[in-house]
């Protein structure tokens, strides 16, 4: 890649980063929602613990993991299901004839994503924290900060993965879409330790890099986390880091592979499907 | 002769919008797929509460609690797809298709349109309710002792809990019609507000005093308690809010409050078309 090619692509992924950093604050219903709707399941299922007379450690890994959907939620919707939105407003055409890589629209769209979703986290966090009055024991600020980003990290890269099948499907990648959430959310412990799902079904849930992402960040966080661990912080941080990897590898390869077939067949600018 | 050419002609709308919902909502994919996406979220739901149940109380959990979750989660399924699924077929005609201003123009009754379309997440619902059942039977330790005499009292409490949320969805719908494409956020934060409040997953004595009385004026609540004290065979359930209470008077809270609402979605419903028609806005696309 030339310079001037390295420049454009970044020009590009600047662009449309901008697009979803600045785009929230164009529409403050959106954040009401998305910071509101997250606090709902949070709070049903910290009163399922509160009912059961539970540690406040408990309620805090719900807290937790109930702030971490924004970042499935964004995943799925705001980055696998945006090449949707894109070709049904027609806007992925515009991007095929820029002079990038449609490559630069997706990590465009991750870091753009990952900026907003960052702070989502954080204040769902704050408020749920605030509501049920949880206590943290932080063993280690910068591992957690570093797991957190982390964890973004690889989800997004999987989001940038997911993304590149809307390029040929439509409606059914969509409903297919809709499967990848409750399961998701029972698979990776978004309301319980994964551990208690027992190894095998946890080593499985582990592709899912939300699901280690928790675990450690429970861990370094409560009390009780350790207690409740799967695997150990460090191994899980290293699993992490594979994962990003690989899932940016496959979704570099995917995009390009799907985008030929796409426009092979005819797909790229098929709407109502 | 008149009257019935009459219900026969609304009957006829609602079955034809029920049809249409039905082939929107299966005519995507093979049927063994469909069969497999709509049963494997509902079961997915059921087994979080079961971790964690198991995760918070190990083997020792009480009986009671799995029973009045259960129950709770299968109704809900009902609630979430009838009050969502409504709502969304504005954004699906507006939006996704563009032909809402062809149905407009077209000689239906835009409210019974609205009330079939409800009808097909009702049956996406009923698929997942039976398979919900059918995993609590095989996972959970529960203890149902609904009597042959209960029976009539549940189909019927059943039926006018349903038609309220039916209502509910009407309403979400004519509020949808004059908001923009993430309006559909708004009915998933109803749903998700009904799931607190109305005690799906947890008893209502454990929210904090202030939301337990406005939990206990909402329909839903009502329907919860009913079907959980029907289907188990009590007189009381393991939720303190409604003790002190009778079945039949909350039956006849359910009946009145459905009654209400009727009225009012029909009221809001036509103020809201008329609204959105003078707005200029009912086929309006926001690309949001």
């Amino acid at each position: 890649m030339s310079m001037n090619e390295l420049i454009k692509n970044l020009r590009g992924i600047w662009a449309r980063a901008y697009v979803r950093i600045v785009g929230v604050n164009r529409e403050p219903s959106w954040l009401i929602f998305e910071l509101f709707f997250p606090l709902l399941p949070i709070c049903s299922f910290a009163f399922v613990y509160k009912s059961m007379n539970a540690p406040s450690d408990y309620l805090g890994f719900v807290i937790l993991g109930g702030a971490m959907t924004a970042i499935w939620m964004n995943v799925l919707w705001g980055m696998a299901a945006q090449f949707f939105w894109e070709r049904e407003s027609g806007n992925l055409t515009l991007y095929m004839l820029c002079p990038m890589s449609t490559m630069a629209v997706l990590v465009g769209m991750a870091l753009g994503s990952g900026f907003s979703t960052f702070f989502r986290v954080i204040i769902t966090f704050m408020i749920g924290k605030l509501i049920f009055g949880i206590t943290l024991h932080v063993a280690s600020y910068f591992w957690l900060f570093a797991t957190f980003i982390l964890t973004i990290a690889a989800v997004f890269s999987l989001g940038m993965m997911m993304a590149s099948f809307f390029l040929l499907y439509g409606r059914d990648a969509w409903n297919i879409l809709t499967v990848f959430m409750e399961p998701v959310f029972f698979l990776s412990g978004f309301y319980f330790p994964v551990k208690t799902l027992g190894y095998p079904l946890g080593a499985i849930a582990s592709l899912i890099p939300i699901t280690l992402g928790l675990d450690a960040m429970r861990q370094l966080a409560f009390r009780l986390g350790p207690e409740t661990a799967f695997l150990p912080v460090k191994a899980e941080i290293l699993i992490l880091l594979a994962l990003s990897a690989i899932y940016l590898a496959g979704a570099r390869y995917l995009l390009k592979k799907l985008e030929y077939i796409g426009r092979r067949e005819g797909r790229l600018t098929l709407r109502w499907q | 002769m008149a009257v019935k050419d009459f219900y026969g002609r609304l009957s006829g709308i609602v079955k034809s919008s029920a049809w249409l919902g039905w082939q929107l909502e299966s005519n995507w994919a093979d049927p063994w797929i469909f069969a497999v996406i709509t049963i494997i979220r509902p079961l997915a739901s059921l087994f979080i509460i079961i971790f964690m149940f198991r995760f918070a109380l190990g083997p020792a959990a009480s009986p009671d609690f799995f029973n009045f979750f259960f129950i709770g989660n299968v109704i809900y399924l009902y609630v979430y797809n009838v009050l969502f699924g409504i709502s969304q077929v504005i954004f699906e005609d507006r939006e996704h298709y563009e032909v809402i201003k062809y149905i407009y123009i077209s000689p239906v009754n835009w409210y019974l349109y609205f009330i079939g379309r409800g009808f097909a997440r009702f049956i996406v619902a009923s698929v997942s309710c039976a398979v919900t059942i059918a995993a609590g039977m095989l996972f959970l330790p529960l203890k149902f002792n609904m009597t042959a005499a209960a029976f009539p009292a549940f189909m019927l409490s059943f039926a006018v809990g349903l038609v309220s949320i039916f209502f509910m969805g009407i309403i979400m719908c004519a509020l949808t019609l004059v908001m923009a494409r993430h309006g559909n956020m708004m009915s998933e934060s109803i749903s998700g507000i009904f799931f607190i409040s109305c005690g799906v997953i947890f008893p209502i004595s454990a929210l904090p005093e202030w939301l337990q009385k406005i939990s206990a004026v909402i329909p839903v609540s009502y329907w919860l308690e009913i079907s959980r004290r029907l289907i188990l065979g009590t007189d009381n359930t393991i939720d303190g809010v409604w003790h002190g209470i009778s079945t039949g008077s909350l039956m006849a809270r359910l009946g009145v409050s459905t009654v209400i609402l009727f009225i009012f979605s029909i009221l809001f419903f036509n103020y809201m078309s008329m609204l959105a028609r003078s707005k200029g806005i009912i086929d309006r696309t926001t690309s949001y």
